[in-house]
């Protein structure tokens, strides 16, 4: 009975105030912006080269956020525009509710470079913010779209 | 189970003795009574097979095993109430009594009781630091003294409060009320004096009964009984009630200290003190021996103590789930967040943990830019940027290290070494700074100089091409000695790089000519 107790009450304290929890949530929110910043690159690699555009910081915010081809619409997995589905409340509650309560953002750095007529490339920056722990953290990810 | 005291074992002894201190270690450690413990047997068929004298093996082994061991081991070798035992018992008991420790305690309730008060009870009406740890060891055993004993060590000296804790748990329930009147009945003390007051103290404590748990000596507090007491220090902080010297007028009685003199004489500590204890409290003790949780296990009754496990426990758990929960869980509904929201003053970089500002973005921007245009061999163009770049943002590391890299390879040495030195400022350890220091110092005909930033860039990583060009550059000099050591270091780590064993066996003869 003593050793039930004793597991009952330590397993929920070990993890709230355990180490172990809180490396795995940060890395949690990080390994999130990692995939966040690779989604948005691969998307930048089939977005016409022109309508790449620049997105200052404090950047969009992902959850509740406008309509972008991005995130809003995420998902869809029938085969007509009904069941296309946004990070909102409304449509997403859990994913939302995590986006929103560390108000996830993202912003795109975009610079021109040209060597000459019909050789250029965009230099962009990929940003993702967050609030976590009572800090604005920051993931940055820098790829190249060639205009071609 | 590791053990303090087996790191003492003799390195010239004989194994046999090993074997038999680390058996008796392995017995301590055993839970239960001594002679149902799993090792008892082998023990005692090992200490049987001795053929030595008993009181000598006990003298040998006590110096190897820990403290309550040596308990233990009087029990397995000698016989109850022989006058070896006793002598030995009294012996251990004079050298523990300074480290009352949570497993001694242990240890001496296991030991026959009688024994024990036997050994301990002459060792109250010693004076100082010693009566009290009796009596603290006393009252934890749940010992007890009869009333004449009590007042020939209230007699004895001013005691202070936590000596005077310590003896109303020595008195036993039943006799209580009669010793308290008895004490305020004798012809009184002055009132006012020490020992009035003393005695004033004690009936209190006889009359509500004993403040809590005892007291250790050296604590002003109750000590819980799962606290391992520390060793105490001679009447430092101990007192409560600061002794005072008697008024030495005619009429008084024999100063107090004279009685301690005088009772000290008559009642020697290692003689056979008229046995003043009346009881055991074998019942306390068996409950002790045969509970999972000490009596008074964290200071607190064990009648108490699985409320108060059970309500904290609770506690604790309503209190994580609702902290977990609000990790999870959001409030119900959110405010939409504004894209035009003003931008932080810095963000810290989630990987670096380094602070990230606006115009380090920027400066990263340009610095980017520069990496293309430098990789494409554009670097009149790539220095543009990366001037830029360091134009918004100095400390920019990379940048700097960039553009020493481009007026490098621009031929514009002095400017190059320039913007190395500057990157070694705020960084001494960015990689291939010194080997680029080195190739300009080379350009500029100083050997010795190149030589110099090529062993601490080698220094840093121990590369591969760093050390072989450090190498080349060593053999030119004619130092083969040392381009062999750092040739024979990479031979050892890379066994199969050409340029390495060719470089070595071209080394070794240049020595061998020399």
């Amino acid at each position: 009975m003593a050793l039930s107790i004793l597991l009952t009450c330590l397993l929920p304290i070990i993890h709230l105030f355990g180490s172990t929890s809180r490396t795995a949530q940060k890395s949690q929110n990080l390994g999130l912006a990692v995939s966040l910043a690779h989604r948005i690159a691969q998307h930048l690699y089939i977005t016409p080269f022109n309508e790449i555009q620049n997105i200052s910081l404090p950047g969009l915010p992902i959850a509740d956020g406008s309509a972008d081809s991005l995130f809003n619409p995420i998902e869809n997995w029938t085969t007509s525009a009904v069941g296309e589905l946004s990070i909102q409340a409304s449509q997403l509650p859990s994913l939302y509710s995590f986006l929103r309560k560390y108000e996830f953002r993202y912003a795109l750095l975009v610079n021109n470079v040209s060597f000459g007529t019909g050789d250029e490339l965009k230099s962009i920056s990929i940003i993702i913010t967050w609030k976590e722990g009572g800090q604005d953290l920051l993931y940055k990810l820098q790829t190249h779209v060639p205009g071609f | 189970m590791g053990n303090r005291d087996t790191e003492r074992l003799p390195t010239d002894g004989s194994s046999n003795d090993r074997d038999l201190v680390q058996l008796i270690e392995c017995w301590s450690s055993e839970v239960g009574q001594p002679t149902l413990r799993p090792s008892w047997g082998r023990l005692k068929q090992r200490l049987s097979e001795s053929r030595e004298d008993v009181e000598q093996t006990y003298r040998r082994l006590e110096v190897s095993v820990s403290s309550e061991s040596s308990l233990l081991l009087i029990l397995a070798l000698t016989q109850p109430a022989t006058a070896l035992r006793h002598q030995l018992l009294r012996n251990a008991l004079l050298k523990l009594i300074g480290k009352p420790c949570h497993r001694v305690l242990g240890t001496l309730l296991f030991l026959p009781p009688d024994e024990i008060r036997e050994n301990l009870a002459p060792l109250v009406y010693s004076r100082g630091v010693q009566g009290q740890r009796a009596a603290y060891l006393m009252a934890r055993l749940n010992l007890s003294l009869n009333a004449e004993a009590v007042r020939a060590i209230l007699d004895l000296e001013i005691h202070d409060r936590s000596f005077l804790i310590n003896l109303s748990h020595l008195v036993e329930p039943a006799v209580r009320l009669s010793l308290r009147q008895s004490l305020l009945q004798d012809q009184p003390p002055p009132t006012g004096s020490p020992p009035a007051a003393q005695i004033d103290t004690f009936c209190e404590y006889l009359l509500d009964g004993p403040p809590g748990d005892p007291i250790s000596p050296d604590a002003t507090s109750t000590v819980p009984s799962n606290e391992t007491p520390g060793t105490p220090e001679p009447s430092s902080g101990t007192s409560l009630v600061t002794p005072e010297p008697i008024a030495q007028s005619p009429g008084d009685t024999v100063p107090v200290t004279q009685i301690a003199q005088r009772l000290e004489k008559t009642v020697p500590v290692t003689s056979s003190v008229p046995l003043c204890a009346t009881g055991s409290g074998s019942s306390e003790r068996k409950e002790a021996q045969s509970s999972f949780l000490h009596g008074d296990m964290f200071g607190i009754s064990k009648r108490r103590f699985w409320p108060y496990f059970i309500g904290i426990s609770l506690g604790l758990l309503i209190l994580g789930l609702l902290v977990s929960g609000s990790e999870t869980e959001g409030p119900a509904r959110y405010q939409p967040l504004s894209s035009q929201a003003p931008a932080p003053e810095y963000w810290i970089d989630a990987v670096s943990r380094q602070r990230v500002t606006r115009s380090f973005l920027k400066a990263d921007s340009d610095f980017q830019m520069g990496e293309i245009f430098a990789n494409r061999g554009d670097f009149s163009s790539a220095l543009k940027l990366f001037q830029d770049a360091l134009t918004e943002y100095p400390a920019h590391v990379g940048a700097r290290f960039r553009e020493g890299f481009c007026l490098m390879q621009m031929q514009d040495y002095k400017g190059a070494a320039t913007s190395f030195r500057k990157v070694l400022a705020h960084r001494a350890d960015y990689p291939l700074v010194n080997l680029y220091l080195g190739r300009i110092a080379l350009v500029n005909f100083e050997p010795d100089k190149a030589a110099e930033h090529l062993q601490k860039e080698y220094a840093l990583r121990k590369d591969l091409r760093v050390g072989i060009e450090y190498s080349r550059l060593l053999n030119q000099l004619g130092k083969f000695p040392e381009s062999i050591q750092i040739l024979s270091d990479l031979h050892r780590r890379f066994p199969t790089d050409l340029a390495v064993s060719s470089m070595l066996t071209f080394a070794q003869e240049q020595m061998k000519g020399k």
